[in-house]
């Protein structure tokens, strides 16, 4: 074992991939985790920096036992990935504090391999894997700096190496992937402690939810049509529906069992929904879906798409829908009570429609008059509209008139129930981004929306965007579209930079192919590799008998590249060929010295052996032709091999000689 | 047999006639021509070195000058000089005997420097400039210089440098027995040049010269070569390694020796066959002795 001390060059180089590499926890890690690693690690580089060693055993011990005991207080255990991953760091931090000897770099250095990969059990996106294949190649360069010998390679050829190394790597990782065994469900559930999806909608809706979502710009789930998209006011994406209203906050209720068919008309839509996860466990498929490929998947009472369990991974999910559908059966008793319940509050709102109702007996007339309210008072669209409290409908319909869309859609559904029309709210998003670049389309939180859905007898559900009737450009583009210019929202700068907005659409589009190509390889996609390798009948054995077959191939083609390398006097038959054609004439007392040329050594062995004159004469001749001159020589290398293999010199013998 | 290698013999042959028994040298001084490389020849007077450039000069049908060096000699001597002509009332150049295509600057090492550079820097750059006026030198040019390496008092001996700008150097030495006795018993040597046919032509030595690069030159010889000048680089005994230029130098003898042995690519055994005469006058050894070129020679493995 070295012990020579290390530089202060070899710990810097180490601290900065210890860094990087904690640097990828940075969202999961407790702050005085970070606090503590990056103490250590400056104190023992200040240190070293003054020429001076790592501090006292005592001061270590007391430290790493401290750390120890505080991750204990905050986990309640070692074990799990936030634990374990806490524990990792600070152990690394910790070890680095203490280097000495190019030992204590080695297990820094093997930490931060560990802490490299347990960064990817947080998250899968591809710009995380890119951070880590950087630290690892970094983190590789400065070991190898610390292995080799003398002072060890300077930072520009160990970073050739430590790359050449991981290029090396390749065919074996990709062996790996394409044929290590998939389990058909993960060992372990990605975190779901609720603060890594925070945005996106909830099984409630409060005046002011939707215009907080509309000023994010996360992505919610992004859709690939078979064919061509329906047109933009078809593009309603079906989420939560809100039945229960306490006069300010709406809520999901009873869902009514299984939904009754609905007869499909126009044309069906098929596409690829890709999800992000979320809280919930629905599933945003376009108005209204009809089939879907998703093992546990059901559409609720009020049709929604759903599956058991929370989307706790990214999902795709193919979908058939239809825009347009009937639904010839009658409601039954139980929705009808569920979504003309009496509404508690809002009095004015209550008495405004009692006295419309009145002059309409008729639903649709109703209906009508109501939505003739929002285009001719002046209501305003807006994202900022002012806080409402208590009695919101009544504040918003009769003092403020400032709203998005929730407020339109709970003002509007009140209305209607209070005719005794049965009526809830549908949210969910509408419109998207064409990514042109990929030919899919982005729906982002910020085309959150909230609409109505009325009961009229004999049409059955009908949708009712109250929101179009302020602004119908606003159901034609995007949010971002219908606002005004002194709105605040995120995207706004990005309709100013259109390159801007390109490059982020091609970004987009390569996490996309990313998800697509990488992240959902799986055990189907596996069995259809082999299938595509004409192995009858797939299963996990012969998977295994593949992949051994591979790696074994992949090991074989490195230790032959890596032969050839270090002789490379092998690599060629015709240099082969002529050393055995020296060896021969060596082994009948002719050697040829290293510095000797082929035609020399021919003319010498000429005169020492006139009867092999000729024949090695030609010999040399051929090896000279091949091996100096120009191309399209007469003879081939195989050729020249076969000539030498038959040549047999004999050793002269007593006889032959007199 | 193409024409090329039938003229080349013929001259070979004939050139072996007049001076007997160094038939490795004269290959030698052809592969310098050929090479468009001068030529220094080192060697005691009267073993013939005006007689073989004499003898190169009339075969190849190439115009033919004399320069001796004195220790008085002017540049203006070797390069020429403007004479005021009173009829026409100008300054004409009258050309110096460097103005032909195989100069003879005979015992070189006696002239002062300045007339030795005057002649070395007319070898490099193939042009004489005098008052700022540049005469191109004609074509082919070709310098056989000699020096003589016994009597070293009253000489300005080249250094270094300046050996460098000459490709060869070769020594003539004493003749063998047989050859000295047909030189005793036979005709006049001055009457045996006089007598000589032209066989070439500047033209034809021109297109020879050209034939020189179009001979190829493989990776692996590249890699010998490379692997020599290394190790003159780094021998212990050598007190200045081979130039790039010393390198060009011995790749381009090496094809022009592989033109003359009739091949169309250079194998090893050419560049060993020239490495001596490339090299010896470069390379400053503590032993000068040929074998110690023979060792570093032994040195190198061919790759």
């Amino acid at each position: 074992m070295n012990h020579k001390p290390i530089s202060f060059d070899h710990l810097l180089g180490v601290s900065a991939c210890l860094a990087m590499a904690v640097a990828a926890h940075l969202g999961s890690l407790p702050v005085w985790v970070l606090v503590t690693v990056a103490m250590a690690g400056g104190i023992r580089l200040l240190l070293a920096y003054r020429g001076r060693s790592a501090p006292p055993r005592a001061i270590r011990l007391a430290v790493a036992a401290l750390a120890i005991a505080l991750v204990f207080a905050q986990f309640r255990t070692f074990n799990g990935l936030s634990a374990g991953t806490a524990l990792l760091a600070l152990m690394a931090g910790l070890k680095l504090f203490e280097a000495e000897t190019p030992r204590d770099i080695y297990i820094v250095t093997l930490s931060i391999y560990f802490l490299s990969v347990s960064a990817l059990l947080q998250s899968d996106s591809f710009w995380l894997l890119a951070y880590l294949i950087v630290i690892l190649w970094l983190t590789t360069a400065s070991l190898l700096r610390l292995t080799t010998r003398h002072s060890g390679p300077d930072w520009r050829r160990a970073l050739r190496y430590a790359g050449r190394i991981l290029v090396q790597g390749l065919p074996l990782a990709l062996a790996l992937w394409l044929l290590f065994p998939r389990l058909a469900a993960p060992l372990w559930h990605l975190p779901d402690d609720g603060s890594s999806a925070a945005t996106g909608l909830s099984d409630t809706l409060s005046p002011g939810d939707i215009d907080q979502l509309v000023q994010s710009d996360e992505v919610a789930f992004r859709v690939r049509f078979a064919a061509a998209p329906p047109p933009p006011l078809e593009r309603y994406w079906r989420g939560p529906v809100m039945h229960d209203f306490d006069g300010h906050t709406w809520r999901r209720a009873y869902s009514g069992g299984a939904a009754p068919p609905l007869q499909p008309q126009g044309p069906a839509y098929r596409y690829t929904v890709s999800m992000e996860p979320h809280r919930h466990n629905w599933i945003f498929a376009l108005d209204w879906p009809a089939r879907w490929d998703l093992p546990g998947g059901r559409l609720t009472g009020d049709y929604t798409l759903v599956q058991r369990d929370p989307l706790s991974r990214p999902i795709d999910v193919a979908v058939t829908s239809y825009t347009h559908v009937q639904n010839p059966a009658a409601l039954g008793t139980l929705l009808r009570k569920r979504d003309t319940a009496p509404l508690r509050g809002n009095p004015r709102t209550l008495q405004f429609a009692h006295t419309l109702r009145a002059q309409h007996p008729d639903d649709v007339e109703y209906l009508r008059s109501v939505l003739a309210i929002f285009t001719q008072q002046p209501f305003y669209y807006t994202l900022t509209p002012p806080k409402l409290a208590g009695n919101s409908v009544d504040a918003f319909l009769f003092d403020t008139k400032r709203g998005f869309c929730g407020h339109y859609a709970s003002a509007f559904a009140v209305l209607m129930r209070a005719a005794g029309i049965p009526a809830h709210i549908v949210t969910g998003y509408q419109g998207g981004t064409f990514n042109r670049f990929a030919d899919y389309w982005i729906v982002r939180q910020s085309d959150a929306h909230a609409w109505v859905e009325v009961w009229i007898e004999g049409q059955g559900w009908l949708r009712i965007d109250p929101t179009s009737a302020i602004a119908p450009n606003r159901v034609e583009q995007s949010a971002a579209g219908a606002l005004s210019a002194d709105e605040p929202l995120v995207s706004r700068w990005q309709r100013r930079t259109p390159w801007l907005a390109d490059t982020r659409l091609r970004l987009d589009a390569l996490g996309q192919l990313w998800r697509e190509r990488i992240l959902l390889f799986d055990q189907d996609s596996q069995s259809r590799l082999l299938e595509w390798l004409h192995i009858p009948e797939p299963d996990g054995q012969k998977l295994v008998l593949v992949m051994a077959a591979a790696l074994t191939l992949v090991m074989c083609w490195l230790t032959w590249s890596v032969r050839r390398e270090i002789e490379p006097a092998r690599r060629e038959l015709l240099l082969r060929a002529y050393s055995r054609l020296c060896a021969k004439l060596a082994a009948v007392g002719i050697p040829r010295p290293l510095h000797e040329g082929a035609e020399a050594y021919a003319m010498r062995v000429a005169e020492r052996r006139p009867d092999l004159g000729p024949t090695v004469a030609a010999l040399c001749r051929q090896y000279s032709r091949l091996r100096y001159g120009a191309a399209g020589a007469r003879i081939t290398v195989a050729q020249f091999d076969a000539a030498v293999r038959a040549f047999r010199p004999r050793a002269r013998t007593r006889a032959a000689r007199a | 047999m193409s024409t090329a290698q039938t003229e080349i013999d013929a001259v070979l042959a004939q050139i072996n006639r007049v001076i007997l028994g160094k038939d490795a040298q004269i290959r030698l001084c052809l592969t310098c021509l050929l090479a468009r490389g001068h030529l220094l020849i080192e060697d005691i007077p009267g073993v013939g070195k005006t007689t073989l450039a004499h003898a190169f000069a009339k075969t190849l049908g190439l115009s033919y000058q004399r320069v001796q060096f004195t220790s008085d000699l002017l540049p203006a001597d070797v390069l020429g000089v403007s004479i005021y002509d009173r009829e026409t009332g100008k300054f004409r150049f009258q050309r110096g005997p460097i103005f032909a295509q195989l100069v003879l600057a005979d015992e070189i090492n006696r002239a002062s420097p300045k007339a030795q550079s005057a002649l070395l820097e007319a070898m490099e750059e193939h042009q004489v400039t005098l008052d700022g006026e540049s005469m191109p030198l004609p074509k082919p040019f070709f310098v056989i210089a000699t020096q003589n390496p016994q009597d070293q008092v009253g000489t300005f001996p080249l250094p270094e440098s300046q050996l460098d700008r000459f490709l060869m150097r070769v020594h003539l030495g004493y003749p063998a027995a047989a050859a000295e006795r047909e030189l005793l018993s036979g005709v006049e040597r001055r009457d045996l040049v006089n007598a000589l046919s032209t066989i070439a032509s500047a033209d034809s030595l021109r297109a020879l010269q050209a034939r020189v690069l179009e001979v190829h030159v493989s990776p692996a010889l590249l890699d010998y070569v490379q692997a020599l000048v290394a190790h003159t680089r780094h021998a212990s005994g050598l007190n200045v390694g081979l130039s790039p230029r010393a390198a060009i130098g011995m790749l381009r003898a090496a094809r022009a020796w592989a033109l003359i042995a009739g091949r169309d690519a250079v194998i090893p055994e050419h560049v060993q066959a020239v490495f001596a005469a490339v090299v010896e006058h470069r390379v400053r050894q503590r032993d000068s002795s040929p074998a110690a070129v023979a060792r570093l020679l032994e040195a190198v493995p061919i790759p």
